[in-house]
Protein backbone atom coordinates (compact mmCIF):
# COMPACT_ATOMS: atom_id res chain seq x y z
CA UNK A 1 0.00 0.00 0.00
CA UNK A 2 2.96 1.99 1.00
CA UNK A 3 3.97 1.70 -2.44
CA UNK A 4 1.05 2.13 -4.31
CA UNK A 5 0.89 5.89 -2.69
CA UNK A 6 4.74 6.57 -3.57
CA UNK A 7 3.85 5.29 -7.67
CA UNK A 8 1.00 7.81 -7.44
CA UNK A 9 3.14 10.16 -5.79
CA UNK A 10 6.07 10.16 -9.02
CA UNK A 11 5.09 13.31 -11.63
CA UNK A 12 3.55 13.23 -14.12
CA UNK A 13 6.49 15.31 -16.20
CA UNK A 14 9.04 12.74 -14.54
CA UNK A 15 7.09 9.62 -16.06
CA UNK A 16 7.17 11.71 -19.17
CA UNK A 17 10.86 12.47 -19.82
CA UNK A 18 11.63 8.88 -18.73
CA UNK A 19 9.08 7.53 -21.35
CA UNK A 20 10.19 9.88 -24.10
CA UNK A 21 13.95 8.80 -23.37
CA UNK A 22 13.32 5.65 -24.55
CA UNK A 23 11.31 5.98 -27.22
CA UNK A 24 13.58 8.31 -28.91
CA UNK A 25 16.45 5.92 -28.42
CA UNK A 26 14.74 3.56 -29.98
CA UNK A 27 13.21 6.01 -32.78
CA UNK A 28 17.11 7.34 -33.57
CA UNK A 29 18.32 3.72 -33.88
CA UNK A 30 15.40 2.85 -36.51
CA UNK A 31 16.74 6.05 -38.19
CA UNK A 32 20.27 5.08 -38.58
CA UNK A 33 19.38 1.56 -38.91
CA UNK A 34 17.20 1.33 -42.41
CA UNK A 35 17.47 -2.07 -42.76
CA UNK A 36 16.09 -2.78 -39.24
CA UNK A 37 12.65 -3.92 -39.99
CA UNK A 38 14.37 -6.40 -42.83
CA UNK A 39 16.67 -7.33 -40.55
CA UNK A 40 13.72 -7.87 -37.59
CA UNK A 41 11.46 -10.21 -40.16
CA UNK A 42 14.47 -11.97 -41.05
CA UNK A 43 15.83 -12.87 -36.99
CA UNK A 44 11.67 -13.69 -36.25
CA UNK A 45 11.98 -16.55 -39.36
CA UNK A 46 15.51 -17.57 -38.34
CA UNK A 47 13.93 -18.17 -34.36
CA UNK A 48 10.90 -19.46 -35.09
CA UNK A 49 12.35 -22.58 -36.75
CA UNK A 50 13.94 -23.14 -33.43
CA UNK A 51 11.56 -21.65 -30.42
CA UNK A 52 7.74 -20.48 -30.19
CA UNK A 53 8.02 -16.97 -31.30
CA UNK A 54 4.36 -16.39 -31.03
CA UNK A 55 4.31 -13.93 -27.95
CA UNK A 56 6.61 -11.57 -26.58
CA UNK A 57 9.65 -11.85 -28.75
CA UNK A 58 11.11 -8.01 -28.51
CA UNK A 59 13.90 -6.78 -30.83
CA UNK A 60 15.11 -3.31 -31.13
CA UNK A 61 17.75 -1.12 -31.02
CA UNK A 62 19.34 1.10 -28.34
CA UNK A 63 22.36 3.48 -28.02
CA UNK A 64 24.58 3.58 -25.29
CA UNK A 65 28.12 4.76 -25.11
CA UNK A 66 28.51 5.85 -28.60
CA UNK A 67 27.29 2.01 -29.91
CA UNK A 68 23.81 0.80 -31.48
CA UNK A 69 22.83 -1.94 -30.21
CA UNK A 70 20.53 -4.78 -31.75
CA UNK A 71 18.85 -6.05 -28.52
CA UNK A 72 17.09 -9.47 -28.88
CA UNK A 73 14.69 -10.56 -25.67
CA UNK A 74 13.28 -14.53 -26.28
CA UNK A 75 11.78 -15.40 -23.61
CA UNK A 76 11.66 -19.14 -24.05
CA UNK A 77 8.65 -20.66 -22.66
CA UNK A 78 7.60 -24.30 -21.90
CA UNK A 79 9.33 -26.75 -24.05
CA UNK A 80 12.22 -25.49 -25.98
CA UNK A 81 12.50 -27.56 -28.32
CA UNK A 82 9.85 -27.07 -30.86
CA UNK B 1 22.47 40.25 -46.62
CA UNK B 2 19.44 38.88 -45.01
CA UNK B 3 18.72 35.77 -42.84
CA UNK B 4 15.96 32.65 -43.43
CA UNK B 5 14.54 31.48 -40.98
CA UNK B 6 11.96 28.75 -41.21
CA UNK B 7 9.22 27.50 -38.33
CA UNK B 8 8.61 24.21 -37.70
CA UNK B 9 7.51 21.27 -36.01
CA UNK B 10 5.92 18.35 -37.14
CA UNK B 11 3.37 18.28 -35.13
CA UNK B 12 0.59 20.14 -35.97
CA UNK B 13 -1.03 23.35 -34.22
CA UNK B 14 1.40 23.65 -31.50
CA UNK B 15 1.57 27.54 -32.64
CA UNK B 16 4.10 27.77 -35.65
CA UNK B 17 2.25 30.02 -37.08
CA UNK B 18 1.26 32.42 -33.96
CA UNK B 19 5.07 31.74 -33.38
CA UNK B 20 5.96 33.18 -37.02
CA UNK B 21 3.52 36.22 -36.87
CA UNK B 22 5.54 37.21 -33.34
CA UNK B 23 9.05 36.96 -34.27
CA UNK B 24 8.40 38.48 -37.63
CA UNK B 25 6.32 41.71 -35.94
CA UNK B 26 8.62 42.04 -33.06
CA UNK B 27 11.70 42.79 -35.84
CA UNK B 28 10.29 44.61 -37.55
CA UNK B 29 9.08 46.88 -34.55
CA UNK B 30 12.99 46.67 -33.51
CA UNK B 31 13.56 48.49 -36.81
CA UNK B 32 14.42 45.59 -39.37
CA UNK B 33 13.01 44.97 -42.55
CA UNK B 34 11.36 41.67 -42.64
CA UNK B 35 8.81 39.65 -45.17
CA UNK B 36 7.14 36.84 -43.78
CA UNK B 37 5.94 34.04 -45.77
CA UNK B 38 3.02 31.73 -45.02
CA UNK B 39 3.84 28.11 -46.82
CA UNK B 40 1.11 26.50 -45.56
CA UNK B 41 -0.06 26.22 -49.20
CA UNK B 42 -4.17 26.05 -48.67
CA UNK B 43 -4.64 26.49 -45.50
CA UNK B 44 -3.98 30.11 -45.06
CA UNK B 45 -3.26 31.55 -41.65
CA UNK B 46 -0.74 34.01 -41.03
CA UNK B 47 -3.05 36.48 -42.74
CA UNK B 48 -5.35 36.80 -39.85
CA UNK B 49 -3.19 36.09 -36.94
CA UNK B 50 -1.78 39.22 -38.76
CA UNK B 51 -4.91 41.11 -39.57
CA UNK B 52 -3.88 41.81 -42.65
CA UNK B 53 -6.68 39.40 -44.52
CA UNK B 54 -8.13 42.11 -46.53
CA UNK B 55 -5.21 43.49 -47.77
CA UNK B 56 -4.76 40.79 -49.90
CA UNK B 57 -4.78 40.32 -53.34
CA UNK B 58 -2.40 37.99 -54.80
CA UNK B 59 -0.54 35.43 -53.07
CA UNK B 60 2.74 33.27 -53.26
CA UNK B 61 1.50 30.92 -56.28
CA UNK B 62 0.70 34.26 -58.20
CA UNK B 63 3.98 35.19 -57.61
CA UNK B 64 6.06 32.22 -58.55
CA UNK B 65 3.58 31.60 -61.75
CA UNK B 66 4.17 35.12 -62.89
CA UNK B 67 0.60 36.38 -62.23
CA UNK B 68 1.56 39.14 -60.24
CA UNK B 69 5.11 41.79 -59.48
CA UNK B 70 7.02 40.86 -56.44
CA UNK B 71 6.06 44.67 -55.16
CA UNK B 72 2.35 43.42 -55.51
CA UNK B 73 2.43 40.55 -53.73
CA UNK B 74 4.47 41.73 -50.66
CA UNK B 75 1.54 42.89 -48.92
CA UNK B 76 2.63 45.62 -46.43
CA UNK B 77 2.02 45.56 -42.82
CA UNK B 78 -0.89 48.05 -41.35
CA UNK B 79 1.47 49.11 -38.55
CA UNK B 80 4.40 50.44 -40.31
CA UNK B 81 6.47 49.33 -43.45
CA UNK B 82 9.11 47.33 -42.46
CA UNK B 83 6.96 43.67 -42.60
CA UNK B 84 5.52 42.84 -45.09
CA UNK B 85 3.69 39.71 -45.57
CA UNK B 86 3.72 37.22 -48.63
CA UNK B 87 0.66 35.23 -48.28
CA UNK B 88 -0.76 31.50 -48.99
CA UNK B 89 -2.79 30.33 -51.79
CA UNK B 90 -6.20 29.01 -50.89
CA UNK B 91 -7.00 27.45 -53.53
CA UNK B 92 -3.55 25.35 -54.92
CA UNK B 93 -2.15 22.47 -53.60
CA UNK B 94 1.36 22.30 -51.50
CA UNK B 95 2.64 19.99 -54.64
CA UNK B 96 1.57 23.03 -56.53
CA UNK B 97 4.91 25.26 -55.63
CA UNK B 98 7.81 24.95 -57.43
CA UNK B 99 11.40 24.38 -55.36
CA UNK B 100 13.04 25.93 -58.17
CA UNK B 101 11.36 29.23 -58.25
CA UNK B 102 10.50 29.28 -54.66
CA UNK B 103 14.66 29.20 -53.77
CA UNK B 104 14.79 32.30 -56.48
CA UNK B 105 12.24 34.13 -54.92
CA UNK B 106 14.38 33.08 -51.67
CA UNK B 107 17.80 34.48 -53.11
CA UNK B 108 15.96 37.74 -53.99
CA UNK B 109 14.41 38.83 -50.87
CA UNK B 110 17.54 37.98 -49.23
CA UNK B 111 18.74 41.29 -50.84
CA UNK B 112 15.91 43.62 -49.95
CA UNK B 113 15.18 42.06 -46.15
CA UNK B 114 16.91 41.44 -43.09
CA UNK B 115 15.27 38.46 -42.28
CA UNK B 116 12.98 36.12 -43.74
CA UNK B 117 10.32 34.18 -41.92
CA UNK B 118 8.75 31.24 -43.27
CA UNK B 119 5.98 29.59 -41.39
CA UNK B 120 5.76 25.65 -42.51
CA UNK B 121 2.73 23.75 -42.53
CA UNK B 122 2.59 20.42 -40.32
CA UNK B 123 3.70 16.92 -40.95
CA UNK B 124 6.94 15.80 -43.09
CA UNK B 125 5.46 15.88 -46.46
CA UNK B 126 6.12 18.04 -49.89
CA UNK B 127 5.42 21.21 -48.49
CA UNK B 128 8.21 20.72 -45.11
CA UNK B 129 10.71 20.30 -47.50
CA UNK B 130 10.47 23.27 -49.60
CA UNK B 131 9.70 25.10 -46.18
CA UNK B 132 13.34 24.18 -45.02
CA UNK B 133 15.24 24.09 -48.44
CA UNK B 134 16.55 27.61 -48.39
CA UNK B 135 16.56 28.49 -44.84
CA UNK B 136 19.85 28.44 -43.06
CA UNK B 137 18.11 28.35 -39.76
CA UNK B 138 15.74 26.54 -38.55
CA UNK B 139 13.42 27.17 -35.49
CA UNK B 140 11.10 23.92 -34.03
CA UNK B 141 8.22 24.99 -32.00
CA UNK B 142 7.21 22.05 -29.72
CA UNK B 143 4.60 22.38 -26.36
CA UNK B 144 5.89 20.49 -23.18
CA UNK B 145 3.60 17.16 -24.53
CA UNK B 146 5.18 13.81 -25.57
CA UNK B 147 3.72 13.96 -29.03
CA UNK B 148 4.44 17.21 -29.48
CA UNK B 149 8.63 16.72 -28.64
CA UNK B 150 8.38 12.80 -30.28
CA UNK B 151 7.41 14.42 -33.33
CA UNK B 152 10.27 17.43 -32.96
CA UNK B 153 12.72 14.32 -32.73
CA UNK B 154 11.80 13.19 -35.97
CA UNK B 155 12.11 16.53 -37.53
CA UNK B 156 15.38 17.21 -36.22
CA UNK B 157 16.72 13.54 -37.36
CA UNK B 158 15.08 14.67 -40.82
CA UNK B 159 16.81 18.23 -41.01
CA UNK B 160 19.96 16.90 -39.71
CA UNK B 161 19.77 14.27 -42.92
CA UNK B 162 19.53 16.69 -45.03
CA UNK B 163 22.50 18.92 -44.38
CA UNK B 164 20.56 21.49 -41.67
CA UNK B 165 22.92 21.56 -38.82
CA UNK B 166 21.25 25.50 -37.49
CA UNK B 167 18.27 24.55 -35.61
CA UNK B 168 17.31 25.71 -32.40
CA UNK B 169 14.27 25.34 -30.22
CA UNK B 170 11.13 27.26 -29.04
CA UNK B 171 9.55 25.87 -26.30
CA UNK B 172 5.34 27.08 -26.59
CA UNK B 173 3.00 26.94 -23.92
CA UNK B 174 4.96 26.62 -20.59
CA UNK B 175 2.83 26.93 -17.37
CA UNK B 176 5.43 27.79 -14.84
CA UNK B 177 2.51 26.60 -12.36
CA UNK B 178 2.54 23.08 -13.37
CA UNK B 179 6.42 22.95 -13.90
CA UNK B 180 6.75 23.94 -10.46
CA UNK B 181 4.23 21.13 -9.27
CA UNK B 182 6.13 18.76 -11.40
CA UNK B 183 3.10 18.24 -13.78
CA UNK B 184 4.66 19.48 -16.90
CA UNK B 185 7.90 18.86 -18.52
CA UNK B 186 10.48 22.04 -17.86
CA UNK B 187 12.44 23.36 -21.16
CA UNK B 188 15.68 21.93 -19.15
CA UNK B 189 13.98 18.38 -19.37
CA UNK B 190 13.04 18.99 -23.14
CA UNK B 191 16.10 20.19 -24.00
CA UNK B 192 18.09 17.35 -22.39
CA UNK B 193 15.62 14.82 -24.45
CA UNK B 194 15.77 16.83 -27.72
CA UNK B 195 19.62 17.76 -27.36
CA UNK B 196 19.57 20.75 -29.37
CA UNK B 197 19.86 24.56 -28.46
CA UNK B 198 17.06 26.56 -26.71
CA UNK B 199 16.27 29.54 -28.64
CA UNK B 200 13.53 31.07 -26.24
CA UNK B 201 10.24 29.82 -24.43
CA UNK B 202 6.91 31.04 -24.81
CA UNK B 203 4.49 31.06 -21.71
CA UNK B 204 0.66 29.51 -22.52
CA UNK B 205 -0.99 32.71 -22.33
CA UNK B 206 -4.85 32.70 -22.01
CA UNK B 207 -4.97 36.13 -23.87
CA UNK B 208 -3.76 34.83 -26.98
CA UNK B 209 -6.80 33.76 -28.34
CA UNK B 210 -8.10 37.50 -27.80
CA UNK B 211 -4.95 38.68 -30.13
CA UNK B 212 -5.98 36.06 -32.94
CA UNK B 213 -9.30 37.97 -32.27
CA UNK B 214 -8.08 41.26 -33.05
CA UNK B 215 -5.25 40.38 -35.25
CA UNK B 216 -3.17 42.18 -33.04
CA UNK B 217 -0.32 40.02 -32.06
CA UNK B 218 0.78 39.50 -28.31
CA UNK B 219 4.50 41.16 -29.10
CA UNK B 220 2.29 44.50 -29.32
CA UNK B 221 1.39 43.85 -25.64
CA UNK B 222 4.35 45.75 -24.59
CA UNK B 223 4.23 44.86 -20.91
CA UNK B 224 2.77 41.38 -21.32
CA UNK B 225 5.17 38.68 -20.57
CA UNK B 226 4.61 36.95 -23.74
CA UNK B 227 5.70 40.01 -25.93
CA UNK B 228 8.56 40.05 -23.42
CA UNK B 229 9.27 37.08 -24.57
CA UNK B 230 8.82 37.07 -28.01
CA UNK B 231 11.33 40.10 -27.98
CA UNK B 232 13.88 38.23 -25.62
CA UNK B 233 14.06 35.78 -28.91
CA UNK B 234 13.58 38.73 -31.57
CA UNK B 235 17.05 40.25 -29.82
CA UNK B 236 18.76 36.63 -29.24
CA UNK B 237 18.35 36.02 -33.18
CA UNK B 238 20.02 39.51 -33.99
CA UNK B 239 22.90 38.32 -32.16
CA UNK B 240 22.43 39.72 -29.20
CA UNK B 241 23.63 38.01 -26.59
CA UNK B 242 20.08 37.90 -23.52
CA UNK B 243 19.53 35.67 -20.85
CA UNK B 244 16.74 33.32 -21.25
CA UNK B 245 13.35 34.48 -19.67
CA UNK B 246 12.53 33.42 -16.27
CA UNK B 247 9.05 32.22 -15.87
CA UNK B 248 7.28 32.64 -12.41
CA UNK B 249 4.19 31.00 -11.66
CA UNK B 250 1.38 33.47 -10.67
CA UNK B 251 1.70 34.93 -6.89
CA UNK B 252 -1.58 35.07 -5.61
CA UNK B 253 -1.85 39.09 -5.56
CA UNK B 254 -1.32 39.03 -9.68
CA UNK B 255 -4.29 36.26 -10.11
CA UNK B 256 -6.53 38.55 -8.39
CA UNK B 257 -5.31 41.74 -9.92
CA UNK B 258 -5.90 40.36 -13.24
CA UNK B 259 -9.66 39.28 -12.74
CA UNK B 260 -10.11 42.78 -11.87
N1 LIG C 1 1.73 30.63 -26.20
C1 LIG C 1 0.46 30.34 -26.44
N2 LIG C 1 -0.49 30.46 -25.46
C2 LIG C 1 -1.77 30.18 -25.72
N3 LIG C 1 -2.24 29.77 -26.90
C3 LIG C 1 -1.37 29.62 -27.90
C4 LIG C 1 0.02 29.90 -27.74
N4 LIG C 1 0.64 29.67 -28.94
C5 LIG C 1 -0.32 29.26 -29.78
N5 LIG C 1 -1.53 29.24 -29.20
C6 LIG C 1 -2.82 28.86 -29.80
O1 LIG C 1 -2.71 27.56 -30.33
C7 LIG C 1 -3.49 27.43 -31.51
C8 LIG C 1 -2.62 26.92 -32.65
O2 LIG C 1 -1.64 27.91 -32.96
P1 LIG C 1 -1.05 28.08 -34.42
O3 LIG C 1 -2.14 28.21 -35.42
O4 LIG C 1 -0.03 29.15 -34.35
O5 LIG C 1 -0.35 26.67 -34.57
P2 LIG C 1 0.31 26.03 -35.88
O6 LIG C 1 1.44 25.19 -35.40
O7 LIG C 1 0.61 27.09 -36.87
O8 LIG C 1 -0.87 25.14 -36.42
P3 LIG C 1 -0.93 24.37 -37.84
O9 LIG C 1 -0.08 23.14 -37.68
O10 LIG C 1 -2.37 24.04 -38.00
O11 LIG C 1 -0.39 25.31 -38.87
C9 LIG C 1 -4.08 28.80 -31.77
O12 LIG C 1 -5.38 28.82 -31.28
C10 LIG C 1 -3.18 29.74 -30.99
O13 LIG C 1 -3.84 30.90 -30.57
MG1 LIG D 1 0.03 27.26 -38.93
Amino acid sequence: MLFDFLKRKRKSAKLATERLHIILAHERGMARLPFFDDLKSDLIKVLSKYIDTKDALNISVSHRDGYDFIEINVPITGNSSK
Amino acid sequence: MGKIYTITSGKGGVGKSTTTANLALGMAIAGKKVVAIDLDIGLRNLDMILGLENRIVYNIIDLLEGRAKLNSALIRDKRGDNLKLLAASQTNSKEDLSKEKFLDLLNLLKEQFDFVFIDSPAGIETGFSNAFAGAEGVIIVATPEISSIRDADRVVGILEANGKHNISLIVNRIKPEMVKKGEMMSQDDILQILAIDLLGIVPDDPKMIEYTNKGEPAVLDKISVTANAYINITRRLMGEDVPQLELKPKSFLRKLFERL
